[in-house]
């Protein structure tokens, strides 16, 4: 069951008005068995490693709690490590199985290797860090431990969120749980038109980006020119991003209905003017997460260290660090590792600016440097990455292609109308600093572009097999 | 000790030093409630009747000839090129001239075979019967596939004949994903009687149609300017003209002759398409079917595994297949009819070739007709 597939849309619909006829006490326990069915629909394996994780972090929480000093942290180190161990294992489990697979075909031993494949549970690295930063929180007395066990579970498997995040933070995700909230108008409406525009940017701009991203390039990086990698390379970082952001849009219109609001995951990274403005704006659930958990403990470890602000140390190690945890948070490969030190070092040259001389804000460069800086930013920030990620081991190849080709070969220009409408809602969102700006247009204007876009999903979706999105491979 | 600590929740007054304790605050009153206020809703039936009057306006629009004569031909989602091409040149006939009376079924090799204008001239000049042909050849099909075109050709235009050009290749497809293409396209699953919604879609509405056309183009642009290309060679009745090469200038590559070395060597008679094949014969009674030997160059007979043997068995298959359920079955024409400047390649005639064997096909028809060994075309109503 895919979010964006028809399946999902009757369970949500089913486990909606549900929501609504029983009463309030019950609420939260209908959202429980919910994400638990739709996680076992997935897989029940999936949902046995949800529960055990669940239990002994709900309980672990209140044994940190119990303590102080030094018995505290022991608890709490013990805890991340439990944590990590089990994502590290899923993550890393089909990598050495491979290898034990290829060893016993060498030696000709008679195993049946069929059945040695070990699957990553959907979602494990998001409700991971979510679990860590809850022992996190009670360990520095920022929350206690909570008291309910159906709530802290619904923290950890809550449906809408579950698959791909965003990765909530108990200190905000709980108290919704607690609180009298209401559907009204208003929201109901700012619900639906995030589902709507996720939809959009899913299906009829993603999808379809990545089916017009040619095979031979994705797979080989077959011979092209310059600019046609540089164009490939760019539509597949819009798709990513038209993809992710829209699974986003999604899971928060959907959670909005049933009153609880989820982390906003973007915040417009295409229009960002630096890296650090960059990560602020892209998957702010996990850069924010990385910030507050290893950027700012590291940060403040170092400057207790040496309180001078131009030590190389303070500046370069904390961007450099959170980036590499970053990447191989994505997955544990050396692929990932170098964009990890990409971005570390580009992070880590902005806070070497910054440190020697006084830097201007982004806002007030001029518009023609904020609009280079805007472009430069969405190349290596996504591009790069994206290029480093998916043809790794064979960057040689490709730029031996390079050097073959005219560089300024175009690609089919065709690519760009599919640019336009996702860009076009960034834009819009951009200007008028809102995530659904077409709420206030007037209701005829409104009614033509939701029927527009309706349609355009309708036709888009069919005769498609719904395409999983990239992140929930993470 | 240590479990029982673990499971005894602490009591939240002895809980230490806690900076926030507002989480609590709110613990009296919890849950959601509905609040929506009239008027709801407005937007979304506005929209509602903006997609309605979208897709009127737009499905009668897109059916009117001017507007079908600007636009490429729309499509039924299928990869497969010919398909779609001879799906909506076989539509634009049936509503311009009316049905046909005899349709040619396929693969590539009966859609280089058969030209209709010749076919028809050739069997009024037999018969002195008048008739409306159709050349429904498409590229890759299967013996499989082809028993679903049929039933769909014979349910939408019910015609007299269908002369189905068939090789012991058709029996023992060579890539499964191409052979798929055909069979799991949703139309044609639909038209079979497999509900599906994007199969009704494509059948029902043209908006549709068009849609996956301007899809096709946006995904594939080098297919979709082949596709314009091949549709500006091929006639009202659905023959390619001007495929003129042929293999005295332009010889079959070496690489290119181990490829259907490799391919014969392989092929065997399957019974799952035969057994498609025997269906579907005896589901159109109405329709007579004839099964016809495709000519092949003399060079690939010996690439077979026992040679013409091969080749034999197989077809002796497929005739006592047709005999069974009361098809006619025709031999290939003469070796000596074809000579090598006839074929565009080793499978395939050129436009000579086409000319030579549908002016042989029509009067070898014809003349079955006359001897009363098929039944008359060009006689019934609902198809004049």
């Amino acid at each position: 069951m895919t979010i964006q597939s028809l399946e999902f849309f009757a369970f949500f619909a089913l486990v909606l008005v549900l929501y609504y006829i029983i009463p309030k006490k019950f609420q939260n326990l209908l959202l429980l068995v919910a994400s638990y069915v739709f996680y076992i629909s997935i897989s029940l394996n999936f949902a046995l490693i949800l529960l055990v994780m669940t239990l002994v972090n709900f309980g672990w929480a209140h044994y940190i709690s119990r303590v102080q000093g030094k018995s505290r942290r022991k608890r709490l180190i013990i805890g991340i490590f439990f944590n990590t161990i089990i994502w590290l294992f899923f993550k890393l489990a089909n990598f050495f199985v491979l290898q034990v697979i290829a060893l016993i075909k060498q030696l000709g031993l008679p195993f049946n290797t069929g059945s040695m494949k070990v699957l990553l549970p959907i979602g494990l690295s998001f409700y991971t860090l979510q679990a860590i930063s809850y022992l996190l929180d009670v360990h520095r007395e920022q929350m206690p431990p909570s008291q309910k066990l159906v709530d802290f579970s619904l923290y950890m498997a809550y449906f809408p969120k579950l698959t791909a995040g965003p990765i909530e933070r108990a200190q905000r995700f709980l108290p919704q749980l607690r609180q009298s909230r209401s559907l009204d108008n208003k929201s109901a409406a700012r619900s639906f038109t995030l589902i709507i525009i996720g939809l959009f940017r899913k299906i009829v701009v993603a999808d379809t980006l990545m089916a017009v991203i040619p095979r031979n390039f994705i797979q080989e990086g077959a011979s092209f020119s310059l600019l046609e990698i540089l164009i490939w390379v760019m539509t597949g970082a819009f798709a990513l991003y038209n993809d992710f952001c829209g699974y986003t849009n999604m899971v928060r219109g959907i959670s909005g209905f049933f009153g609880i609001e989820l982390t906003r995951n973007f915040a417009h990274p295409l229009f960002a003017r630096n890296f650090s403005e960059f990560w602020g704006r892209w998957h702010i659930s996990l850069s924010s997460w990385l910030r507050d958990y290893i950027y700012f403990p590291l940060s403040r470890y170092l400057v207790r260290r040496n309180p001078n602000v131009k030590n190389k140390a303070n500046i370069i190690l904390p961007p450099m660090v959170t980036m590499i945890v970053s990447a191989l948070w994505h997955n544990p490969q050396l692929s990932y590792l170098t964009w990890g030190v990409f971005m570390g070092v580009a992070l880590a040259g902005e806070r070497v600016k910054s440190a020697f001389r006084p830097v201007k804000p982004p806002s007030k460069l001029p518009l023609w440097r904020q609009s280079i800086a805007m472009t430069l930013t969405t190349v290596l920030g996504l591009g790069i990455p994206i290029l480093l990620v998916t043809h790794f081991y064979s960057l040689g190849t490709l730029f031996q292609h390079i050097l073959n080709h005219s560089p300024w070969t175009l690609p089919q220009s065709r690519v760009f109308l599919l640019i336009l409408p996702g860009l076009w809602i960034d834009i819009l969102q951009y200007r008028s600093k809102n995530e659904t700006p077409f709420m206030h247009w007037a209701p005829i204007t409104k009614a033509l572009l939701l029927a527009l876009a309706a349609l355009g999903i309708f036709f888009f979706a069919q005769e498609r097999i719904a395409e999983p999105f990239i992140y929930q491979g993470f | 000790m240590f479990l029982k600590k673990l499971l005894t929740l602490p009591n939240p007054t002895q809980r230490v030093n806690m900076k926030k304790t507002n989480h609590n605050q709110a613990l009296d009153q919890p849950g959601v409630s509905l609040d929506l206020k009239k008027p709801f809703g407005i937007t979304l039936l506005l929209s509602l009747l903006f997609i309605i009057l979208f897709m009127v306006s737009s499905e009668l629009l897109l059916r009117t000839k001017p507007v079908q004569e600007i636009l490429p031909l729309p499509s039924v989602g299928s990869p497969n090129r010919s398909l779609d091409i001879k799906v909506h040149l076989l539509e634009r006939l049936a509503r311009d001239e009316g049905p046909p009376n005899i349709i040619f079924l396929g693969s590539s090799l009966a859609n280089a075979a058969f030209d209709p204008t010749t076919f028809q001239v050739a069997f009024k000049k037999t018969t002195g019967k008048e008739i409306r042909c159709f050349n429904f050849g498409v590229n890759a099909l299967t013996m499989t596939a082809g028993t679903k075109l049929a039933n769909i050709l014979v349910d939408l235009y019910n015609p007299e004949m269908i002369i189905w050009g068939v090789t012991p290749l058709d029996l023992s497809p060579r890539n499964k994903k191409k052979q798929l293409i055909i069979e799991q396209n949703h139309w044609v699953r639909y038209r079979n009687g497999e509900d599906n919604f994007a199969g009704w879609l494509a059948d029902v509405s043209y908006s549709y149609r068009y849609f996956l056309r301007f899809r096709f183009w946006m995904e594939f642009p080098k297919l979709s300017f082949q596709r314009s290309r091949v549709v500006s060679k091929t006639t009202a009745y659905g023959f390619r003209i001007n495929r003129t090469r042929n293999i005295i200038d332009n010889p079959v590559p070496p690489k290119r002759i181990d490829h259907h070395r490799r391919i014969m060597a392989n092929v065997s008679p399957k019974p799952g398409p035969l057994a498609q094949l025997q269906k579907a014969l005896a589901k159109h009674k109405s329709t007579a079917f004839i099964l016809l030997d495709m000519p092949h160059h003399a060079t690939l007979m010996k690439f077979y595994k026992k040679g013409p043997q091969t080749h034999q068995q197989i077809m002796g298959k497929i005739q006592s297949t047709a005999r069974q359920q009361g098809a006619y079955y025709q031999e290939a024409p003469p070796p000596q009819l074809l000579e090598d400047r006839d074929w565009y390649d080793l499978t395939h005639l050129n436009h000579r070739g086409a000319t030579k064997f549908s002016r042989w096909l029509g009067k070898k028809i014809g003349d079955a007709v006359n001897n009363k060994m098929l039944p008359e075309p060009g006689n019934r109503e609902d198809i004049r």
